[in-house]
């Protein structure tokens, strides 16, 4: 006995050594099996406090690479689930590329709202195939319409104009208004010509009617916050929340409509044989 | 030991843990080396400390950066072979006329070599047992050199980079 508390207290940095070590390693081989490891992991209380709380913070470094990968993602999926989407009759849309509509990303780099007409700058022109009268949105909603297009921008007139309407419908009817701007509010817009009989009320959204040919069908527009009946005709005057938040706009989707023209030329050819 | 001095040691143990984890884990400069820091904790102990002491505490800091890096204990058995060297180095290169009682095995009271030597040579054993157990199951001896020696000059220098900017001459 005395020997062996003699030979642990000459002994006792090595022995100790050894058992610590031994413990390391029956832990290494018992966990080596990633199924099993329930005791050392990250996924522990502890350690998944400190690193929630520090992703919190340091998920921001990297927002914007991972805005612009997500932005990628989300064009790619929009243009392949147009080809779906409309399967009933894209052929008789364009047969030649199998699609309506092209989505194409752009960035803002100048916009404003405190004018009676409001022009949005974004990064895109004519070297990127942007050209004039194509719809501009954001994941929210409409944002407004490439007006204007040099080499490597294109200006946007804003749905905050007073110039011209948006076509507009309710969702889920059939009943079309336009949309258009009384440069009071820059999260308001205006809906005109629902009629009064409609079964209408706060919170109803509103999307595009895609009759212009510029905006594709169904894209939202916004929520009702008040109506009222109008005394002179029969429609609603009907405020509209913007969905998209345009003061605060940094990225956006382009739209290309291949038919705009067709459609535009077709309309256009009516009226003057109805002349 | 003064209470004083293990409230320091407590708060430098503490933030190289975190250091490493949230901030040295992931300067890999794209090469999928990793220069473990937090091994500053048990190289820069007192000389004098009792060495049963700095096996406990290389226990304990290699099971946290265990628990957080999901690595199944293997920084513990590094961090062990590491403290368990240590007195063996230390006596190694100590100077001529001998250590100086309670000085830290640093730049300031050993000449730059023997400082170098020092974390160099603790770092070889701990980086050598890390990468064997870690590619345990595949024996591949040229990959467990060449990882231990590149992953050692790695962390080397940035320990020493830390050190000569955390720790002041007294």
């Amino acid at each position: 006995m005395q020997n062996l508390i003699e030979f642990i207290k000459k002994y006792h940095f090595f022995l100790l050594f050894i058992m610590l070590e031994l413990i390391s390693f029956s832990l290494t081989v018992n966990n080596r099996n990633r199924e099993r490891a329930f005791f050392i992991n990250s996924s522990n209380f502890f350690s998944s406090f400190v690193y929630n709380n520090f992703y919190k913070i340091s998920g921001y470094f990297n927002l914007k690479q991972e805005n612009e990968r997500l932005i990628k993602e989300n064009i790619s999926l929009k243009n392949s689930i147009l080809k779906f989407s409309d399967s009933d009759n894209f052929f008789v849309k364009d047969q030649q590329s199998g699609k309506q509509y092209l989505y194409m990303y752009a960035e803002v780099v100048n916009n404003s709202v405190s004018n009676q007409i409001n022009y949005i700058t974004v990064n895109k022109g004519k070297k990127d195939g942007i050209v004039k009268d194509m719809a501009v949105v954001n994941s929210d909603g409409v944002v407004g319409i490439v007006t204007n297009v040099s080499r490597n921008y294109c200006v946007v007139l804003s749905v905050l104009n007073t110039l011209n309407s948006i076509g507009a419908k309710l969702k889920n009817t059939e009943y079309f208004g336009a949309v258009s701007w009384d440069a009071k509010d820059y999260r308001q817009v205006v809906l005109n010509g629902i009629p009064n009989h409609t079964d209408i009320k706060k919170g109803d959204t509103i999307l595009t009617s895609g009759f212009s040919a510029i905006f594709p069908n169904n894209v939202m527009i916004g929520t009702v916050d008040t109506l009222w009946k109008n005394s002179q005709n029969n429609f609603y005057t009907i405020k509209v929340n913007l969905a998209a938040d345009i003061k605060s706009l940094s990225n956006v989707y382009l739209i290309k409509n291949f038919n705009q023209k067709e459609q535009w030329e077709l309309e256009e050819q009516t009226k003057e044989l109805l002349e | 030991m003064e209470v004083r001095l293990i409230i320091r040691y407590v708060i430098y143990f503490v933030s190289l843990v975190l250091l490493q984890v949230l901030l040295f884990n992931y300067v890999s400069l794209g090469t999928g080396l990793v220069p473990y820091i937090y091994v500053i904790a048990i190289l820069l102990l007192p000389i004098d400390i009792q060495k049963w002491i700095v096996l406990i505490l290389s226990f304990v800091i290699g099971l946290t950066v265990d628990i957080f890096n999901d690595t199944v204990a293997l920084h513990t058995s590094a961090t062990l072979v590491l403290a368990f060297m240590r007195p063996f180095v230390i006596r190694l290169l100590s100077p001529e006329d001998g250590y100086v009682i309670g000085t830290l095995p640093s730049n300031f009271t050993l000449k730059f070599w023997r400082f170098f030597a020092y974390i160099t040579i603790l770092l070889f054993f701990h980086q050598l047992v890390y990468f064997s157990l870690d590619i345990f199951l595949f024996p591949k001896i040229e990959v467990i050199i060449l990882k231990t020696f590149v992953n050692t000059i790695f962390t080397s220098v940035f320990v020493v980079f830390l050190h000569l900017l955390f720790y002041k001459n007294k």
